[in-house]
């Protein structure tokens, strides 16, 4: 058989499997491993498919994930997330919508600390939902600002998603990581604008709130200093190159624990650890699966067919990224973000390079396609997590108020892509 | 190839004496669960510490710590592999379940069977082609390329056992749906603050 026909094949058996609900971390690697073992023969697939998981786990970048996870779980446990949240309301909550906002910079904030989007969602959710109901603030409003929210915490670093990219692509995962600094930033930034522009229009949204002093603002920064330390401090690291994405990762995970420390009981450090051991093996075990499909898709060739095919049909590089881009948003909409980067950058990225596309551009740019699909029917992950927090707020209501977080996401990835030097702006100044 | 046929006759073995046994060994499974899960979090720290180690050694004492990279390096299949059993156990893998969750009860059931069939045969399959890795490098006492020389077989090792664990606990799971009375009460969960992506 044509290898690319077996490749094609192999996806469509794939897909199935997945539709069927094998989990994307077994559909992977038994389709790829019978590919292989159709296409080269029974001893090089049983081979390959001893050696992968040793082999390609076993890389000290890979280490990065585990510890930003434990970071993450450290800082919500330090309380650090309620007193970015009560901060960035002392600042913001005078302006229309202003608790509305709040929630987007506390987001934010906790992005700078979590690298998951869902991990998120879910914190901010306890917190934040509860005042804005408190507020009288209209419900859509409130659960779009959540969700959208959330899915700041894979733009602004640390991003399990960027360095997942990172290793697929085979990127420098530091650059990536802050390469998601600017365009995290102008999200918070244009979502905070939009919500001014709505709630100015129709203040029957949310009212802002009243009589925050100035004194009252200054107070409310001494609970996150800590905070904003430790994250200056690893991503201070990355950029001047003291430290390795990895190093960085656990003097972050390290400080976050210090911080936590004054409130953490042997429980909430249990929870946290094993979370920590649960995310990472979820994780990994489809990472060793994807491995095995992606070297059978590798050997067939597929690739870079599909790179040639795009690349004579003449197009101008920016259609053929934005219709790439479109696909992920498609795909985003049905699949889960880390097995979507997994399976597709492989097949996309000899494209993406032919076409003279910055892999680093795209891994931002894809990684933020991937976020959309988080908060867009019919498995927005943000929204359906969202739904345990706020079971009196119907599912549909929740998305219809994603919809304009996802106009102003679909706006920004325009801007990105006419001035992809927001970019790379900071990767390109990056020290060593 | 005869291999992967042993391979489904011992799945086809082991899900008649798990049969037997089901309260038995889905308890003990969960404690072993527990036991490995716990192992992953303690070197989980470890790698913190240790990575740590590493940067103070190197900027504030000049002197980095040996076989650090390899070492870390080495962790990394353990950490993961010791706590995939655990993930399926609480239904943590990913997959893209809305089309399953659309079907009648009865054929959704039968759904999920079949695709744990599946999973289990690639899981047993894959830690015996792993057993296979793992073996050579103990045979062949192989260790990584700078000092302290540290052995690879343990981090091989685990790779099986993984993957082997998860293959029984497919296995279990199974069972459980076709009798659902045999069995002890479902896995109560710690915590609703899960990182997905």
């Amino acid at each position: 058989m044509d290898p690319i026909t077996l490749g094609i094949l192999a996806l469509l058996a794939l897909t199935v499997m997945l539709a069927s609900g094998i989990r994307i971390a077994f559909a992977t690697a038994i389709t790829g491993f019978i590919g292989l073992w159709i296409l080269r023969g029974y001893v090089p697939a049983a081979s390959l498919a001893s050696t992968i998981p040793q082999g390609h786990l076993s890389a000290y970048t890979l280490l990065v994930l585990p510890l930003f996870i434990m970071m993450g779980f450290f800082a919500f446990y330090a309380g650090i997330t309620r007193d970015l949240y009560w901060a960035a309301r002392q600042w913001v909550g005078h302006l229309p919508g202003g608790l509305a906002i709040a929630t987007i910079f506390g987001s934010a904030g906790f992005a700078a600390a979590s690298g998951a989007s869902t991990a998120s969602a879910a914190v901010m959710g306890r917190i934040a939902l509860p005042e804005l109901k408190k507020f009288g603030y209209d419900d859509k409003v409130s659960t779009g600002c959540v969700a959208a929210g959330g899915t700041l915490a894979t733009m602004i670093p640390p991003s399990v998603l960027m360095v997942i990219y990172g290793f697929i692509a085979e990127e420098s995962i530091g650059a990536l990581l802050l390469a998601g600094i600017l365009p995290g930033l102008l999200e918070a930034a244009s979502y905070s604008l939009m919500l001014i522009v709505r709630f100015k229009i129709n203040p029957d949204l949310g009212p802002p709130i009243r009589g925050i002093t100035w004194g009252d603002r200054f107070k409310s920064i001494k609970g996150v200093w800590g905070m904003v330390v430790l994250v200056i401090l690893v991503m201070g690291t990355i950029y001047t190159g003291i430290a390795t994405p990895t190093e960085a990762a656990a003097v972050g995970a390290m400080g976050a624990l210090v911080l936590a420390l004054p409130g953490l009981n042997f429980k909430k450090f249990r929870d946290a650890m094993v979370e920590t051991a649960r995310s990472t093996a979820m994780i990994f075990a489809i990472v060793a699966g994807v491995l095995i499909f992606v070297h059978f898709l590798g050997f067939t060739g597929m690739p870079a067919a599909v790179s040639e095919s795009i690349v004579s049909m003449d197009a101008h590089p920016t259609l053929i990224l934005i219709a790439i881009l479109a696909l992920y948003l498609i795909l985003g909409m049905f699949l889960d973000g880390i097995g979507m980067l997994l399976l597709t950058v492989p097949i996309i990225l000899p494209t993406i390079k032919e076409l003279g596309i910055d892999p680093i551009v795209f891994g931002v740019l894809v990684v933020r396609m991937v976020e959309i699909g988080l908060i867009t029917p019919p498995v927005g992950l943000n929204v359906y997590i969202l739904k345990g927090v706020a079971p009196g707020v119907k599912m549909g209501d929740m998305f219809k108020g994603c919809g304009w977080f996802v106009f102003v996401d679909l706006i920004n990835v325009a801007i990105l892509i006419a001035f992809p030097s927001i970019i790379l702006l900071i990767p390109s100044t990056m020290i060593n | 190839m005869s291999e992967l046929l042993y391979v489904v006759i011992t799945v086809l073995v082991l899900t008649g004496v798990l049969a037997l046994v089901t309260i038995r060994a889905e308890l003990f499974l969960r404690v072993l669960e527990d036991l490995l899960t716990y192992c992953s979090v303690g070197l989980i720290l470890c790698v913190m510490v240790w990575v740590c180690g590493e940067v103070i050694g190197r900027y504030v004492f000049n002197s980095p710590l040996p076989g650090h990279l390899e070492g870390a390096e080495l962790l990394l299949p353990m950490i993961v592999f010791f706590g995939v059993s655990y993930v399926q156990a609480r239904d943590g893998h990913v997959g893209m379940t809305f089309v399953v969750d659309a079907l009648p009860k009865r054929v959704r059931r039968v759904t999920d069977i079949l695709s744990l069939i599946v999973s289990s045969l690639t899981c047993a399959a894959l830690a015996y082609f792993s057993s296979k890795t793992a073996w050579l490098a103990w045979t062949y006492e192989d260790v990584t390329m700078s000092p302290p020389y540290w052995p690879v077989w343990p981090s091989a090792a685990v790779i099986p056992l993984g993957y082997g664990m998860l293959s029984i606990r497919m296995i279990l799971q199974i069972l459980q749906k076709l009798m659902p009375s045999r069995f002890p009460d479902p896995i109560v969960e710690h915590s609703d603050l899960h990182v997905a992506e």
